[in-house]
């Protein structure tokens, strides 16, 4: 039975510019997330992100690119594919290579210096930013991009493995990315969402999420059996999307969906019971309840299970890349991570949170996520 | 308090697209959410902008907005009593 | 395995086709938002929930109750193993711009009914609400209807997961223009044998 497995990752954020520094971090229990006074961004109330220095990501850039020709989220995904890339033998130029980028809002921290009726500057279309990335690596195929809300990087790597499946590509490159910008603050402000301290998730104190912003990488390819797979190898076994049928931004009450995609998932890959699970966990009061619902209705609620948004804040459209290496990467080490924020069960359904970062050794882990629209995403990872 | 209340209702049903609903067909004592007038949480946090955007009223907590929603009645009063334009 | 079109239909230039013949056409071109108010009214059915929606919204969720319109496809009740698969062009561009005008410095408040709409898969979102869809619904941004990649993905999910039949949809609206194009979309059985595959070449003689 082919496996599409993960090659190689790269994260790039405010707590590095490798997977490596990011991961060091997260098991030191270091957050990349800092306060934000009023006024930040000209968005008048307080805020909690995880934001990468300009200066770093420009340094860092111009050594593969001239950092002026490019847009900070165009720079921010090349460079991760750029490190991606750089310890393996994958030619980014072959027909056989695809890109795909998982996105919620691009460039649009270019809206902010549009003049009302000026012509829409083409930087503003997700496929146009898909293109300079795939073009920077003189790739001959259109990229495909995927908009799915918060769960667009689960989605995105759902689509790598059925294209590789379906033949035609040997290697695709899934970059996801998005940046803190003054709209999407704004916005979740207005939802009233956002927690001006460090977010707490699962936790009874938990007044709201964190954004940050990321661009994180995963180069999947494609063996036709298990043992052709390097020892330690990790691979996604089986995905599953679904839809509440409740209401456009909140969740379903029940976990609808998010109950029906983990039930696909536990079905298809015959695993019952995973390592651990590494959830949303967004600190949202209506998304860490729906979430802890649906695991308990799977039977999964006494399975190790921690949020990364402590440490990196909810970055969007990257949140199910950068997640999936961190979560991948405990996998490989056989460890449990510390779901940072968390002291005291605030959900009516109680599940395992992992209160350190210590030693378990697991041979998968299922990775959840839900956003706005109602979608929701399971994922199981398997080490061969 | 009359004419704030006619107000409200074509406040209301202009920022919540109620695009059927004419002034006189909305009760102002009749629940605004739930079976009322059906609205929901988004329509909710879009009240708190009228609030501030048309009356100068900022709540701190939008947990109070349960209690001022509760009918088009309830917010002219706390409009009356707390508007600052 | 083979991929049917059991029923398309196409919201655009101010007119509504079912299977190629018109059904509706608007006496006016100039504000396509009042095309698609008229267009909704000349149905039977009560949605005011369409009245929220953006024009990007409003533009798919007719195409899809038009192609939907008596079909047994999708059924009233839960619909687990119908997807709903979107390409579009612009994303939420035209709401976006919206609620940035709701950001400006001179004049802050921003408005979390424009901001929701700020994601083009909410469209996915409105239609698996109204046609009680539970099944995967994932969004491409695309610059045209006719990306082979996206079709082989769809055929793959077909051919992998249990998906029964899927909506697919193309859906795009900016600064005043929008456009639609609904297939529902099935597995060849005894019904439907004489039906137009779905592939590339069909989907461009469908949007030509």
């Amino acid at each position: 039975m082919a496996l599409v497995y993960q090659i190689s990752h790269n994260i790039v954020s405010g707590l590095g510019l490798t997977s490596e520094l990011n991961f060091n971090s997260v098991i030191s229990g270091r957050s990349g997330l800092k306060y934000y006074p009023e006024n930040t961004f000209g968005v008048p109330e307080a805020f909690c992100a995880s934001i990468l220095d300009h200066n770093i990501l420009n340094g860092a850039f111009s050594d593969i690119g001239n950092s002026k020709k490019f847009n900070h989220f165009d720079k921010l995904s090349i460079l991760s594919a750029y490190k991606a890339l750089q310890d393996t033998e994958i030619d980014p130029t072959s027909p056989d290579t695809l890109f795909i980028l998982s996105t919620t809002k691009g460039n649009i921290d270019l809206l902010e210096s549009r003049n009302n009726n000026a012509v829409i500057d083409k930087q503003l279309f997700l496929w146009q930013s898909a293109k300079i990335i795939a073009d920077f690596f003189k790739n001959p195929n259109k990229p495909l991009v995927v908009s799915n809300a918060c769960i667009s990087g689960i989605s995105a790597q759902i689509v790598a493995k059925r294209l590789l499946l379906n033949g035609k590509f040997k290697h695709i490159i899934v970059i996801g990315t998005d940046i803190v910008s003054k709209f999407v603050v704004a916005g979740f402000q207005s939802f009233k969402a956002l927690s001006p301290e460090n977010c707490l998730p699962f936790d009874i104190d938990r007044k709201g999420l964190n954004i940050g912003e990321a661009a994180a990488t995963i180069i999947y390819g494609i063996k036709s059996e298990i043992s052709e797979l390097e020892k330690n190898s990790i691979y996604l076994d089986a995905g599953a999307i679904t839809n509440d049928v409740n209401h456009i931004s909140g969740p379903s009450r029940t976990a609808e969906g998010l109950t029906l995609a983990i039930e696909s998932v536990q079905k298809s890959s015959n695993m019952l019971v995973p390592g651990f699970i590494s959830a949303h966990g967004t600190a949202t009061p209506f998304n860490d309840e729906m979430e802890a619902l649906a695991i308990t209705r799977c039977g999964l609620q006494n399975v190790p299970t921690f949020s990364l948004k402590g440490y990196f804040g909810h970055t969007l459209g990257a949140a199910g890349l950068v997640e999936t290496i961190i979560s991948s990467m405990a996998l490989k080490n056989n460890l449990v991570i510390k779901s940072l924020g968390y002291s005291n069960c605030g959900v009516p359904t109680p599940i395992t949170i992992a209160t350190e970062t210590v030693t378990l050794e697991s041979k998968s882990f299922l990775k959840t996520i839900s956003g706005f629209g109602g979608c929701n995403a399971a994922v199981l990872f398997k080490k061969s | 308090m009359d004419e704030l209340i006619l107000n409200l209702k074509k406040e209301i049903i202009e920022v919540l697209n109620l695009e059927d609903l004419t002034p006189e067909d909305i009760d102002a004592n009749a629940p605004l959410f739930g079976d009322g007038l059906g609205l929901d949480s988004i329509d909710a946090l879009e009240l708190i902008v009228l609030m501030e955007k048309n009356y100068g009223i900022k709540l701190e907590d939008a947990s109070q907005g349960r209690e001022i929603f509760k009918s088009i009645t309830t917010m002219a009063a706390y409009i009356n009593e707390h508007r600052t334009i | 395995m083979i991929l049917k079109i059991a029923k398309y239909s196409i919201v655009a230039n101010f007119k509504a086709q079912i299977d190629g013949s018109i059904v509706y056409t608007h006496p006016e071109r100039n504000s396509f938002p009042e095309f698609l108010t008229s267009l909704y009214r000349s149905f039977p059915i009560q949605y005011p929930k369409f009245f929220k929606m953006d024009n990007l919204s409003k533009t798919g969720f007719l195409a899809v109750e038009l192609c939907l319109k008596d079909s047994l496809a999708v059924k009233d009740e839960s619909n687990f193993n119908t997807a709903i698969f979107m390409l579009c062009s612009s994303s939420s561009l035209d709401t976006d711009i919206d609620f940035q005008n709701t950001i400006q410095p001179a004049e802050y408040f921003p408005s979390p009914k424009v901001f929701v709409y700020t994601l083009s898969n909410i469209v996915m979102g409105e239609i698996a609400i109204r046609h009680k869809i539970f099944g995967e619904n994932t969004c491409f941004i695309s610059e045209s209807f006719a990306c082979q990649s996206v079709l082989d993905y769809i055929y793959q999910s077909f051919a992998e997961t249990e998906i029964e039949n899927a909506i697919i949809l193309w859906d795009d609206y900016l600064d005043g223009k929008g456009e639609s194009v609904a297939l529902l979309v099935e597995k060849e059985n005894d019904g439907n044998k004489d039906k137009m595959n779905f592939n590339i070449e069909t989907i461009n003689n469908i949007i030509k």
